[in-house]
């Protein structure tokens, strides 16, 4: 007499199908993670100082073209104020040089800002395919999507030329000069009118 | 009818059996889950402790600042006392020279200062924290697939205690044990389960 499989068979069958689908999502997401971790690990530190060194590359000879003719301008104005070897000179010269630092910090200041920017955005991207990939556990799909993700958060940004940033080396220079010679002047009029000293020689 | 409540009992231990292995598995799985979210979290939060994030804040302040002074290519033109400058000139040039690189490593030191924090942020503790979230939410739809399939798992060990033969064979020995109590003569055999019929009686009119 057969008395049948009373139903236990059919439910151990669909407790086994259960896991087994349960298991086959479960390698499915952490396979779809590992496409996206592989995808995104060449975005290592060695990546980032590269593009730090893009920017300043970019931004730097700007900055020693401009310097170059700041510095020209600076010393022509004052030769032409008959001030070069002055401490008039050496004040110019030490602004400009810190004028200069200045500038070249802020340039290598920018380029960490946009390391920053990039290596948020990239996180950002990484971030959102892996909660995607948890939705919807394809691997294949996850994989695509992190390829386009990471090529666009690696697209180069818009970066703006540098302003003229020394302006305003040589301002100031002719009153300087003239203030100077008008100093110079007075010291020569002293002279010829005796100095301006009111005491006298009494024979 | 004994032979079948033994088989029946074993049934039910082996539904008991199962329902246990399963919820064992079930934890064992979700333990695993919780320490592989565990230590991504502990990881995030070992960054953000005292000793190591003070470490990575003067990493980058150290990152930042050779940044700072290395970006500086300017030479300005030197002047000597041999090119016919007055040495006073000269000491002048030499002194707001030194002014000016002393001004340099302050605020290059300055803002290094200020940038390192917000850069160890950006560069170890937010990425960090990404890998976490994403491993604890990754291990918490697992511990959620999981308990869906202890689910079927128990109605499966459930089934287990479901023992037809046993069944069939309690059924059989109540019958037998009714055939067993019957009287010699005839009548009607005991029933073999539930309610026993209420014995009828012959109507008799009152009265008459």
């Amino acid at each position: 007499m057969c008395l049948g499989n009373d139903g236990s068979d059919q439910a151990a069958a669909d407790a086994a199908e259960a896991r087994r689908r349960e298991d086959e999502r479960v390698a499915r997401i952490k396979a779809g993670a590992s496409n996206i971790n592989n995808a995104f690990a060449k975005y290592d530190d060695g990546f980032f100082d590269t593009r730090r060194q893009s920017y300043l590359d970019f931004a730097n000879p700007q900055l020693d073209d401009q310097f170059k003719d700041a510095t020209r301008e600076l010393t022509l104005a004052l030769a032409r104020s008959g001030i070069l070897n002055s401490s008039a000179k050496s004040r110019r010269f030490g602004d400009l040089q810190t004028s200069y630092d200045n500038q070249s910090r802020a340039v290598s200041d920018k380029a960490n800002e946009y390391v920053n920017n990039t290596r948020s955005a990239i996180e950002l991207a990484k971030s959102d395919l892996l909660s995607q990939n948890q939705a919807m556990a394809d691997p294949a799909l996850a994989a695509n999507l992190a390829a386009n993700r990471a090529t666009t958060a690696t697209a180069m940004p818009a970066y703006s030329p540098l302003n003229q940033v020394f302006a305003s080396v040589t301002e100031g220079i002719a009153t300087q000069a003239d203030l100077e010679r008008r100093g110079k002047a007075r010291y020569q009029m002293s002279d010829l009118f005796g100095g301006g000293n009111s005491s006298k020689v009494v024979a | 009818m004994a032979a079948g409540t033994a088989e029946q009992n074993r049934s039910s231990r082996k539904a008991a059996r199962a329902r246990s292995s399963a919820k064992n598995s079930y934890y064992e799985l979700n333990d695993a889950l919780m320490d592989e979210a565990g230590t991504s979290q502990k990881t995030s939060q070992d960054t953000m402790e005292k000793p190591a994030f003070d470490e990575g804040v003067a990493e980058q302040y150290q990152k930042l600042l050779e940044g700072f002074t290395g970006n500086n290519r300017s030479v300005l033109p030197t002047t000597s006392s041999a090119d016919g400058v007055p040495a006073i000139v000269q000491s002048e040039n030499e002194l707001r020279m030194a002014q000016a690189a002393a001004t340099k490593l302050d605020l290059d030191k300055g803002l290094a200062d200020l940038n390192s924090v917000s850069n160890y942020l950006t560069t170890k503790v937010n990425p960090q924290l990404n890998n976490s979230r994403a491993t604890t939410g990754m291990t918490g739809g697992f511990m959620k697939g999981n308990a869906g399939v202890l689910g079927t798992e128990l109605e499966a060990a459930n089934a287990l205690a479901n023992n037809q033969l046993a069944q069939l064979m309690i059924a059989g020995g109540q019958t037998a044990m009714g055939y067993g109590l019957m009287g010699p003569t005839g009548g009607t055999p005991a029933p073999t389960g539930g309610y026993a019929p209420y014995p009828q009686r012959p109507y008799i009119p009152q009265g008459l």
